[in-house]
C-alpha cells in the first residue's frame, strides 16, 4: 500500500514538474517572439506632408534636408546601444472582452483564463536577435517629474500567458511605451505551428 | 380686516410665493441647461477629485483645442466619450485611451496618475482627448462619414496600421498638437509667462518623436535635446507658481 502511495506521489510530482517545464519553455519562446516585435525604436521614414497642408508638394530642397536628418539619426542610433527596460513581473490582467476576441480568433474559447500569482520574468531567458541591453524596470529609472524615458529607450511589459491544455494555443498582453504618455497595449493570440509559435490574431486594447 | 383687504394681502402673498417658486424654478432650469451645455449627455463623466475639478475648468474655458477634440463628443448623437478616474491601463502609463468600441460610438479615457493635479493634469486630459478625437476621425473617414482628408494623419495610419497605431497617433501629435497643447495650458494659467515656458506641457510624452524628426510649422526638423531639457525647467517654474489648482485640492 505504501509503495502505491509513493508511486502516486511520484507521478503527481512528475506531472507537476512536467507541466511547469512546458509552461516555462513555452513562456520564453513566446516572450522572445514578442520582444522582437515590441522592443523596437520608432521607425524612421520619409514623413508625409505637414498637417493642414493637404496639397503640399515636396521640393528637392525638402527631400535633401529630410534625408540628411534621417541619416543623422540613423548614424546616432548605430553608435548608441538600444536599452530595453522590462517590467519584472508577468501580472494577471482582466478584460471583459477576452472571450469574444478568443472566439473570433480561434472559433472557440479554448483557453481557460484563471487568476494566478505574479511570476517574475527572467530576462536572461529571452532570446534576442539584436545586441540590446535589457534591464529590469524600476520607477527610479524615470527621472522625477518627467514623462519621457531618458535612461532607457523603451519599456515593455507582458501579462501572464494563458495556454490551452495541449500548449498549442496561447494568449498574452504586451505593452510597449516610449514615455508615460506614448505607448500601446496589444492582446495577442498565438498558435504553435510546426513546433513554432506564431501570432494568429492581435487586438489593440488601448494607447496612452 | 375687510374682505377686500384680506384678498389684497393674500393675493400679494400668493404673488410673492409664485415669484419665489418661479425664480427657483428658473434657477433650477438654468442650472439644468448649464449642466447640459457644459457637460452634455454624450460625455459620460466619471472623474473624481482633482481630475474632475481640472476637467470642469477645461469645459468652462472651452478653448480651441478642447472644442476640436473632447468638444467634438459634446452634442454628438453618435459618439460617447467616457472619462474614468482609474480604470484599466497597463504598467507604467499615466493614462490611456481605449478606442476599441469606436464602431459603437464609444471611446474611453482612463486617467491613472494625476501628477501634481494641476496644469500637468489638464495637459494629460487634453493629450488623451486628442487620441479620442483621432480615433473618431479615422473611423468616420474610413466609413465615409467624414470626407475631409487629414493627409498627415492618414499616411501615418496607413504606414503603421499593421505595426503600431500608437506610433501613427503620436507622430501626428508631435507634428500638429505640441504648440496647441502649450497654448491651451498657457491660457489656463492666465498667460502669466511667454509661450516657450509652456512648450514642455506639449512635448511631455512626445519628446522621442521630436528627437527623431517632426514638423515645426511646416518644416521638418529634429527637436534639439538641450532645448527639450530646458522646457523641463520652465515647466517646473510654471507648476510651482500657478494658481490654477488652488481650489482643486480635494
Amino acid at each position: 500500500m505504501n509503495n502505491i502511495i509513493k508511486f502516486l506521489l511520484f507521478l503527481t510530482l512528475f506531472s507537476c514538474n512536467f507541466e511547469n517545464r512546458e509552461d516555462v519553455n513555452n513562456r520564453y519562446e513566446i516572450i522572445s517572439l514578442l520582444y522582437e516585435k515590441l522592443a523596437q525604436p520608432i521607425d524612421i521614414m520619409f514623413p508625409p506632408p505637414p498637417p493642414d497642408s493637404l496639397n503640399y508638394i515636396f521640393s528637392s530642397k525638402d527631400s535633401t534636408r529630410i534625408d540628411s536628418i534621417i541619416k543623422g539619426i540613423k548614424e546616432k542610433r548605430k553608435k548608441k546601444k538600444f536599452i530595453v527596460a522590462i517590467y519584472p513581473y508577468l501580472n494577471y490582467y482582466k478584460d471583459s472582452k477576452y472571450n469574444d476576441y478568443m472566439i473570433d480568433c480561434f472559433e472557440s474559447n479554448i483557453i481557460k483564463i484563471e487568476k494566478k500569482d505574479s511570476i517574475k520574468i527572467d530576462i536572461n531567458k529571452i532570446t534576442k536577435k539584436r545586441n540590446d541591453s535589457v534591464i529590469y524596470f524600476k520607477e527610479e529609472l524615470i527621472l522625477k517629474g518627467r514623462k519621457d524615458y531618458e535612461t532607457f529607450d523603451v519599456l515593455i511589459s507582458f501579462s501572464q500567458i494563458e495556454f490551452n491544455k495541449t500548449y498549442t494555443k496561447a494568449m498574452i498582453i504586451g505593452t510597449v511605451s516610449t514615455s508615460r504618455l506614448a505607448g500601446i497595449t496589444i492582446l495577442y493570440f498565438l498558435e504553435k505551428v510546426n513546433n513554432k509559435w506564431i501570432i494568429k490574431c492581435q487586438e489593440t486594447l488601448s494607447i496612452s | 380686516m375687510t374682505e377686500e383687504e384680506f384678498e389684497e394681502v393674500t393675493g400679494n402673498i400668493i404673488r410673492e410665493i409664485e415669484e419665489i417658486v418661479t425664480d427657483e424654478r428658473e434657477d433650477y432650469i438654468n442650472d439644468l441647461l448649464d449642466d447640459i451645455s457644459e457637460e452634455d449627455i454624450k460625455i459620460d463623466n466619471n472623474l473624481t477629485g482633482k481630475a474632475k475639478c481640472v476637467y470642469d475648468k477645461l469645459v468652462k474655458q472651452n478653448g480651441d483645442l478642447f472644442k476640436t477634440t473632447i468638444g467634438k463628443f459634446i452634442d454628438n448623437p453618435t459618439h460617447n466619450l467616457q472619462l474614468v478616474s482609474g480604470g484599466a491601463c497597463k504598467t507604467g502609463e499615466d493614462a490611456c485611451t481605449d478606442g476599441r468600441n469606436i464602431a459603437n460610438g464609444k471611446v474611453t479615457i482612463n486617467l491613472i496618475y494625476e501628477g501634481r493635479g494641476t496644469l500637468d493634469l489638464a495637459a494629460l486630459i487634453l493629450h488623451e482627448g486628442i487620441h479620442a478625437e483621432l480615433y473618431k476621425y479615422v473611423y468616420e473617414h474610413e466609413t465615409g462619414v467624414d470626407p475631409n482628408k487629414r493627409k498627415n494623419l492618414l499616411e501615418y495610419y496607413f504606414r503603421y496600421k499593421n505595426i503600431n497605431i500608437g506610433t501613427a497617433q503620436h507622430q501626428h501629435m508631435a507634428d500638429k498638437f505640441v504648440k496647441p497643447i502649450a497654448e491651451a495650458i498657457r491660457t489656463l494659467d492666465n498667460n502669466r509667462y511667454p509661450l516657450a515656458d509652456y512648450m514642455g506641457f506639449g512635448w511631455d510624452g512626445l519628446r522621442k518623436y521630436g528627437w527623431d524628426g517632426y514638423y515645426d510649422n511646416g518644416v521638418w526638423r529634429s527637436l534639439d535635446r538641450d532645448e527639450s531639457s530646458s522646457y523641463y525647467k520652465t515647466q517646473k517654474k510654471v507648476l510651482d507658481n500657478t494658481n490654477f489648482n488652488k481650489d482643486c485640492n480635494e
